[in-house]
């Protein structure tokens, strides 16, 4: 029998001594970046909420030090954002991010800075003038990860939550067994291992018919707000340098949308409204040497880093002799339309 | 702020608990009461604070009816009566204005093919507790069982954080006494390792049980457009159990939490699912508010005094009127309906002096739980008839893939083998749990059972360790949602 004292003192000193263990190797671990030290175990990060944790990222430990942000889809986020020195761009690319999201994280990342950004480069995808299917999408609007970061507390109250430690535990693995295997580097630079031939078939096979449905028939309404997002950014930072660019799928994946998706047109509006906001367009989703092999794929669509090394590169004029000719054409008004008229020979003749 | 959140349990209630006892131990008593109602209306601003004027005035408002209905009628300009008729109305008005305005333009809009836009007014939250409570109050004053209450102790009795929210509903004499006694104005160590214990379990089976089962339940209730039989089944059960460790989850934490001041809530849930009849179910569930309704509605209308058919017509009355509290819907209104018959069913059934064996008994009341729980739950009448019908449809049974081989005649019966769970996002642990939790719920002693055997040693003291410890650690997710919408 304990007196009552006692028993509150037990279960305090117990309490105290579990919840600091779990908050220690949280915050050693640290998988939700509120945090910036890095260790033997957490140099490997697990990117399972990257709007979150780059916003944590943005917000904890702030953008004072970078000229801008790179926004885009998964795509973008293989692109190390080191390639773009001596601009030191942050990678605030993420999964699936639609466009309507860019400019509640380039204010953002704006009011996490100490300074307007010199540049914002943003890569687009195809598949983003594509009214968003908001039932189908499988995130939260950008306020809802802002406001989490913003929370009270926010980043210890993350550090004695189960959840935390469930992607501690798998970063320490990965830290320690895999190094350089899929996920980030504590410097947000995120790894995409070659995967086997087997793999890359099964899902090329599997996606390339996921994402031709997806952007054919009823699935598809060109969004007629798509200028208008562009626009607005673009009126939000006058001060700013807007580097676009158009993310490589594979050919394949490109003419079988445009062909049996039917939208060649909607792609020529794309990218024709795309220059009118901006001027000009790098633009490397077409049919090139790169996105004609199928070995710098993880799948259909998702180039390997190296392949993000080159877009950097050519973006920032950086010579690299590695970079294809064909690689990335800077459209503009006066050669879209023979841009548009050659790229429709090449799709009329190119073997799916 | 929810009582399963980080600021409430590691900032509000400690900070509000040490300066609380810190007044009283300088003998600064009233400046203590005034502190823990004014911490009580932070508490409830935190979520809303263009909400806390609408309560203010109500405790002013009642406050002040109730000190006049302590009067003798020589001393009131107008009668006792014409001032308490005044008193609930303007309470029901508001209650009325915020909970029922758009229910009854809908229904309005319906019959006379008229377009009146919606208000869309958000409910101020607890509105249906704190009027409920104060309602009881007036009658009380009417009838003289109030003492002339300092407004002070009054306040404190309306605003008390831990039972402002979501109950139990509080009586006034049951709290007052509470208030006046000089030894609670003390802390007490006993009182406090209870109240640990006791909200521990609470938050577990808030954060633990209810929140596992309410993945399913919202699954098949607001995402799936089609349901087998087994998922129409598990969502609907999934829901019975949700409801119940959500409810008096939170009960319990609100228990705990009062313990902490030394105030003792009462009862509100005495394992309800273990119930053999339905009259024995209302003793069991949500009990204070049983007792409301009792007290201030079903006596008032005659109680069982005047002859079967008015008890009937009462119990009826009372029901119905239970089910709009609990919501602004003709699915709630059917809810009420159907528990108001089966309690006619019971009565009627008892007066002929059948019997059911125990276990019958249970089966049959469980299940009408169950099933009239799909009511209160559905959005809308689609909702609850697609939950119900597959509940019975017998040409729509799929189940596990392994059971293929073994059972593979009932192919012959066009029952399915496969995906069995998939419109709930169901997994092999799902029926196993149901299982679990109703052989629980049925076997083991319920936590204010548990709270009264309480002793002060190991096995508690690890026990609420462990229960405390999970619910915390549970109290958020980091990984993303799928299929939010927004």
């Amino acid at each position: 029998m304990l007196s009552a004292k006692q028993w509150i003192k037990i279960f305090f000193i117990l309490l105290l001594f579990a919840f600091s263990s779990l908050g220690l190797i949280n915050y050693t671990i640290d998988p939700l970046w509120t945090f910036n030290h890095v260790n033997q175990f957490n140099q490997i990060q697990e990117g399972f909420n990257e709007r979150q944790q780059k916003s944590n990222y943005v917000y904890f430990n702030k953008l004072n030090q970078f000229d801008g942000i790179l926004l885009g889809s998964s795509r973008s986020t293989f692109i190390n954002q080191y390639d773009f020195a001596p601009i030191k761009i942050y990678n605030y690319a993420c999964n699936s991010m639609y466009p309507f999201e860019y400019k509640k994280y380039i204010d953002f990342a704006k009011k996490n800075s100490l300074s307007d950004f010199k540049y914002i480069i943003i890569g687009i995808d195809f598949y983003g003038s594509n009214i968003p299917n908001m039932k189908k999408i499988q995130f939260y609007l950008p306020e809802h990860y802002i406001n989490n970061t913003l929370s009270f507390l926010y980043r210890y109250k993350m550090l004695i939550l189960k959840d935390t430690l469930e992607k501690s535990l798998i970063n320490i693995k990965k830290s320690l067994t895999n190094y350089r295997q899929h996920g980030f580097s504590r410097d947000n630079i995120k790894y995409n291992p070659k995967v086997s031939e087997a793999e890359r078939v099964k899902r090329y096979l599997t996606n390339i018919k996921r994402h031709t449905d997806e952007m054919s028939n009823k699935n598809y309404i060109y969004n007629k707000n798509y200028i208008n997002i562009l626009k607005h950014i673009k009126e939000d930072n006058p001060h700013t340098k807007f580097i676009i660019f158009t993310s490589p799928i594979t050919a394949d994946l490109l003419v079988s949308i445009i062909t049996k998706g039917n939208r060649f047109k909607e792609y020529e509006k794309w990218l024709k409204e795309t220059i009118s906001v901006f001027g000009e367009v790098h633009h490397f989703m077409n049919i090139n040497i790169v996105t004609k092999n199928l070995q710098n794929y993880a799948d259909d669509d998702h180039y390997y880093p190296y392949i993000g090394t080159l877009i950097a590169h050519k973006l920032i004029e950086k010579k690299d002799n590695n970079i294809p000719k064909d690689f990335g054409i800077l459209l503009n008004k006066q050669n879209i339309n023979n841009f548009l008229i050659e790229f429709h020979q090449k799709i009329k003749k190119y073997e799916l | 702020m929810l009582f399963n959140s980080f600021e409430f349990i590691f900032l509000f209630v400690p900070i509000t608990f040490f300066i609380y006892f810190f007044l009283l131990e300088k003998n600064l008593s009233i400046i203590a009461k005034s502190f823990l109602v004014l911490s009580s209306l932070f508490f409830y601003g935190w979520w809303n604070i263009l909400y806390l004027p609408i309560i203010i005035v109500s405790i002013l408002f009642n406050y002040i009816i109730g000190n006049r209905l302590n009067q003798e009628s020589e001393n009131l300009h107008f009668s006792r009566k014409l001032l308490l008729a005044i008193g609930i109305v303007l309470n029901i008005s508001l209650l009325g204005y915020f909970k029922y305005t758009d229910f009854f333009i809908e229904n309005f809009n319906l019959i006379s093919e008229n377009n009146i836009e919606l208000l869309h007014l958000s409910l101020p939250l607890a509105i249906s507790f704190f009027t409920f409570q104060q309602i009881s109050y007036l009658i009380d004053s009417y009838r003289k069982e109030t003492k002339e209450y300092s407004f002070l102790n009054y306040a404190l009795f309306v605003t008390f954080f831990p039972q402002l929210i979501a109950g139990p509903i509080v009586h006034h004499k049951e709290m007052m006494p509470q208030f006046f006694k000089n030894e609670n104005n003390l802390k007490n160590y006993k009182n406090i390792s209870m109240g640990l214990f006791i909200f521990s379990i609470g938050l577990f089976k808030k954060v633990i049980i209810a929140d596992m089962f309410s993945k399913w339940a919202t699954q098949g209730f607001d995402m799936a457009t089609t349901l087998n039989l087994l998922e129409a089944w598990v969502t609907s059960l999934s829901y019975t159990f949700q409801l119940y460790f959500d409810f008096s989850g939170y009960t319990d934490m609100a228990i705990g939490i009062a313990l902490f001041f030394n105030i003792k809530l009462p009862i509100n849930f005495n394992s309800p699912y273990k119930a053999i009849n339905i009259q024995d179910f209302w003793k069991r569930w949500h009990i204070t508010l049983s007792k409301f309704l009792k007290d201030y509605i079903y006596i008032p209308l005659g109680g069982n005094r005047q002859g079967s058919f008015r008890t009937y017509n009462n119990l009826m009355i009372t029901f119905i009127i239970g089910g709009l509290w609990h919501g602004a819907g003709w699915t709630f209104v059917f809810w009420g309906f159907l528990h108001g018959m089966a309690l006619i069913i019971h009565r009627m059934w008892s007066h002929l002096n059948f019997r059911l064996w125990s276990w019958l008994g249970w089966f049959i009341t469980f299940n009408f739980i169950n099933i009239t729980w799909v009511f209160f739950r559905a959005e809308n009448w689609e909702d609850a008839t697609k939950v119900l019908k597959n509940m019975f449809n017998l040409n729509n049974i799929i189940l596990p893939e392994q059971l293929s081989e073994k059972l593979a005649f009932l192919n012959n019966y066009n029952i399915e083998f496969g995906a069995y769970l998939e419109n709930i996002d169901g997994s092999t642990k799902t029926i196993p749990m149901i299982i679990i939790i109703l052989f629980m719920i049925l076997l083991s002693k319920n936590s204010i059972q548990k709270l009264q055997k309480f002793q002060l040693n190991y096995r508690t003291v690890l026990f609420t360790v462990i229960t405390f410890f999970i619910g915390i650690i549970s109290l958020d997710k980091v990984s993303e949602f799928l299929y939010f919408n927004f």
